[in-house]
């Protein structure tokens, strides 16, 4: 039997393909652990890279999820024609704007109750919103978040909640030009602190990845009862204050849960609300030393001295 | 590179990101539902088995780093072990070309299985609050479950002929 004829320069190229092989794997676990010790370190950067990609593929995912996204709904909606499903899709766009507009009403004629009962009361600021489309979700099994259509050219800011008809989605966690990341209160990331109505008791939101995030760090919580309301209570000055949540559920396992008030299945459009807390501190500077031009109020500062810390330090 | 394998490439990247998008599309997964199933792993797992030769080792990379961004995965560790299914895929294709789809599915689901487990070590070994054992099942099992369409869609959509029984 004749031996095969084996070329030698195919023979020569076998190792070296191997050894690029051997450098590509190398390069490829590098990169991945390094932009995985990243991620973790809640490093900016991987934030912004996320952003990036995710607008640059907005508008075609936008393009390309809505028809998956629209099966799905009309599985859910079978027993309606297709024209049924249309309008319903175009009222239920109208009745959020509606909703909207009722929770400012209503946050107007409280506002202005208060008003004639107060004098000299200091406004809150007014909270506005912009509403966007859900275009995509995380998928898998490690996170819980969406994707929204409105982004930084919107106004949105990091930090920034939404809320769908009736009650609070999440927050944004990234923004990009054209989109913005919601983490969503049932995320395994999640902390949202909250007061518990009527009772005022203040507790912690912990999402755990299931649909009814658990209630923590409640003082007594024998005192709250199934059903009591659940808002934000907008400590730390990111969210803003009485928001609904959702519902006090008693489970025999876990303990306290939360119902949320938010439709998670049906997160089609979502507002997302510019809020500034009523105070801002830019600086701690500003708080002791006046800005470049005003005087200081109050006695007048000591005369200098040669060692002049030393002398502050010791008066 | 021939314009056939070129065409291929082209193909498995809009394949992929087709897949992605399908994963990523809103249908209600927040709220509790079923995860999504991995198809860009079912679409990677297939080309590797298949055509060895298609699918370049960075592309593959770039595929589940791209997945990993848009689907707020953990930055990395899903690209890693999409990257990591395709070489085993690979170092398999021959034995798995001759031998029976089950055998396939198998390969498939414990690979699978593998990178899923890898991921969520990686969650916990970094302190942070992996998912439910189950809810990586759900997905698991979903996503095998959905391996024979994808085999006979992917050979319908390429005409990759269906296997002859090894000759002895």
């Amino acid at each position: 039997m004749p031996r095969p004829v084996v070329d030698p320069e195919e023979a020569d190229r076998e190792p070296r393909s191997r050894l690029v092989r051997r450098v590509i794997v190398g390069l490829v676990v590098f990169v991945s652990l390094v932009l995985f010790a990243l991620w973790r370190s809640d490093s900016p950067r991987v934030e912004q890279l996320r952003m990036a990609v995710v607008d640059a593929f907005t508008p075609s995912m936008s393009f390309a999820t809505a028809p998956i996204a629209l099966a799905a709904d009309m599985m859910r909606d079978w027993q309606s024609f297709i024209d049924v499903y249309n309008q319903n899709r175009v009222l239920r766009r109208e009745i959020e704007r509606l909703r909207g507009w009722r929770a400012a009403a209503r946050a107007l004629e409280e506002e202005n109750a208060q008003l004639r009962a107060l004098n000299n009361v200091q406004l809150r600021p007014k909270t506005t919103f912009v509403t966007g489309d859900v275009i995509a979700d995380s998928g898998g099994p490690f996170r819980r978040s969406v994707l929204v259509n409105v982004g930084l050219r919107e106004g949105v800011g990091e930090g920034a909640a939404a809320v769908d008809g009736v009650g609070l989605v999440g927050r944004v966690v990234g923004v990009g030009d054209r989109a913005a990341r919601l983490l969503l209160l049932t995320d395994y990331a999640s902390r949202v602190p909250v007061v518990i109505r009527p009772s005022g008791k203040r507790a912690i939101l912990v999402g755990d990845g299931t649909a009814l995030p658990l209630l923590e760090f409640v003082d007594n919580p024998e005192e709250i009862k199934p059903g009591d309301a659940i808002m934000t209570s907008g400590e730390g000055g990111v969210l803003p204050p009485d928001l609904p949540v959702g519902q006090v559920v008693r489970t025999r396992s876990s303990g306290l849960r939360a119902r949320l008030a938010a439709d998670y299945s049906r997160l089609e459009f979502v507002r997302v609300l510019h809020y500034r807390p009523e105070t801002q501190i830019s600086t701690s500077g500003t708080l002791i030393v006046p800005e470049e031009g005003e005087g200081l109020i109050g006695p007048p500062a000591p005369p200098a001295t040669e060692d002049g810390d030393a002398a502050a330090g010791e008066g | 590179m021939t314009l056939q394998r070129l065409a291929r490439l082209s193909l498995l990247v809009l394949l992929g990101i087709l897949a992605i998008f399908a994963e990523a599309a809103p249908v209600g997964h927040p709220s509790g539902g079923l995860p999504s199933p991995d198809l860009l792993f079912l679409v990677v797992a297939f080309f590797s088995v298949r055509r060895p030769s298609t699918p370049l080792m960075v592309l593959v990379f770039a595929l589940g780093l791209i997945r990993d961004l848009l689907t707020d995965a953990p930055v990395g560790a899903g690209a890693l072990t999409l990257f990591a299914a395709s070489e085993a895929f690979r170092a398999l294709s021959r034995r798995l070309r001759s031998a029976p789809v089950a055998a396939e599915l198998l390969a498939v689901a414990v690979v699978l299985a593998a990178t899923l487990a890898v991921q969520w070590l990686l969650v916990v070994l970094t302190f942070l609050q992996p998912p439910a054992p189950f809810v990586l099942v759900r997905q698991w099992a979903l996503t095998v479950a959905l391996y024979p369409l994808v085999i006979v869609v992917l050979r319908w959509m390429f005409r990759i002929g269906w296997r002859r029984p090894r000759r002895y």
